[in-house]
């Protein structure tokens, strides 16, 4: 059984109300949620925050989540976008009552969802992380120090063919958590 | 003419241009459907390699999942942090330090170390992990899972043992279990020949499951590359060291549990790790 029968399981069971689901959700993605948010925030408190009301948020809606339509993993990203944008938001407002500045001064950040870029940087590190090894280190010596899969197989002493296959179903997965998840289209 | 074969996609992605030959390189010139492709892949590679430290993964506070559970008032026996377990790990897999554990060299003759001192400066001897970590996060996450606890360990072993070399042993390891081995212990002991030839001799104290076997490797000190020395049948085994791979760079033993997948990779499942010293 592969990750995704996993995770479709802990949806299903996450839909049908099943406590131990939303446990199971959060264990496998609070960490995922708080990232992306911390990265568009800036701030780790802020981040535990939105974190907090994406899991309420989620269970509590959970009606509207269909397990055979999208992933689990892919609502919870779409529910922590908004809540990431109410942040930014609050933020501003905190910043034109508390400081009663011009509403002029006050730069409306107008975005409000994490840039898309930044989303999909934390998105390829979390399904990195879910590779597994060896195709998350050969994938690493690859991005992180250029090497080329003939140096790759020699630092690991591993067979040629291991190393391509390993690249090539490596990357097929990053590109597609990139399609389901990103945010640039 | 056929499509070009997936694995030389992935690698054009990557920016190695020679993997594709002549007539590969024609049918891509012509071929929407492989040159999107490889666009496709060129597009996550960017990603990946515009990776910084930020990206790391965080771990929310243990007072969300409180707050989450009072707020929608769960099941009592789910009331403990889902993500505990996981971020204690984390902190022991990249922790500076650790308390150390009993450890052999205690009954050892000699000078007993003591258990705060800083890495000996001697060139022959490495340094803990920790120092020689590459900066990219990318090798602290492949710690956390590849490595699980060496920073435990580090922390227990990075010590000269009170034992004086003899003969031509060169170097020795006292071998960790790691969580999910509990009881597992082991030793290695690098011997080397007056011709030059080294070898690694390996005994491993471990429950033996019904299926599977168990294998011994060289892993670098940062994570960044293991060697396979061979299967270690029994409780005790000689493996032929690899002329010129250097040892104390590649200075962590492990004996790994393999299953009988035919994959030649690590299994991520060590039984027990320790440093050359």
């Amino acid at each position: 059984m592969g990750p995704d029968a996993a995770d479709l399981d802990v949806a299903r069971a996450f839909r049908a109300g099943d406590e131990a689901a939303l446990a199971e959700a959060y264990r496998r993605w609070a960490g995922l949620v708080h990232t992306v948010a911390r990265r568009s925030l800036g701030s780790a408190a802020d981040a535990d925050d939105v974190t907090q009301v994406v899991f309420v948020g989620a269970w509590r809606g959970r009606s509207g989540f269909d397990p055979d339509r999208a992933r689990l993993s892919t609502w919870l990203v779409g529910i922590a976008r908004h809540a990431i944008a109410d942040a930014h938001r609050a933020r501003v407002r905190h910043l034109r009552t508390e400081r009663a500045l011009a509403t002029s001064l006050v730069t409306d950040p107008g975005e409000g969802a994490p840039a898309d870029a930044a989303l999909d940087r934390v998105l390829l590190a979390d399904e990195l992380d879910q590779l597994g090894d060896p195709g998350r280190t050969i994938l690493r010596l690859a991005f992180d120090h250029g090497l080329t899969h003939s140096q790759i197989a020699a630092e690991l002493a591993m067979p040629l063919g291991t190393v391509k296959s390993h690249v090539r179903r490596g990357l097929a997965r990053l590109r597609e958590r990139l399609e389901v998840d990103g945010g640039a289209r | 003419m056929a499509h070009v074969d997936p694995d030389i996609l992935a690698l054009l992605a990557l920016g190695e241009q020679d993997a594709v030959d002549p007539s590969g390189r024609e049918h891509l010139a012509s071929c929407p459907e492989c040159s999107a492709a490889v666009d496709e892949l060129r597009r996550t590679v960017a990603v990946g390699r515009s990776l910084t430290d930020d990206d790391q993964p965080s771990v929310p506070s243990p007072a969300v999942w409180r707050a989450v559970h009072a707020e929608l008032g769960l099941a009592p026996e789910l009331a403990a942090d889902p993500l505990g377990e996981r971020s204690a790990t984390a902190e022991l897999a990249v922790g500076p330090t650790a308390e150390p554990t009993a450890d052999a060299s205690v009954d050892a003759p000699g000078p007993a170390p003591a258990p705060t001192a800083p890495p000996s400066t001697d060139a022959s001897v490495v340094v803990p992990l920790r120092a020689r970590r590459p900066r990219s996060w990318a090798w602290t996450a492949a710690a956390a899972c590849l490595a699980l606890v060496i920073g435990v360990g580090a922390g227990a072993t990075w010590m000269r043992r009170g034992t004086a070399p003899t003969g031509s042993t060169v170097a020795n390891a006292t071998l960790d279990a790691l969580p999910a081995w509990p009881g597992a212990s082991g030793e290695a002991r690098l011997e080397k020949e007056p011709d030059g030839t080294r070898r690694l001799v390996v005994s491993l104290a471990a429950g033996v499951p019904d299926d599977g076997f168990r294998e011994v490797w060289l892993i670098r000190d940062d994570l960044s590359g293991l060697v396979s020395l061979g299967v270690l049948d029994g409780t005790e085994g000689t493996f032929d060291v690899p002329a010129g791979l250097d040892t104390t760079r590649y200075s962590l033993v492990d004996v790994s549990q393999e299953p009988l997948d035919g994959n030649p990779a690590h299994s991520s499942d060590s039984i027990v790790r320790g440093p050359l010293v």
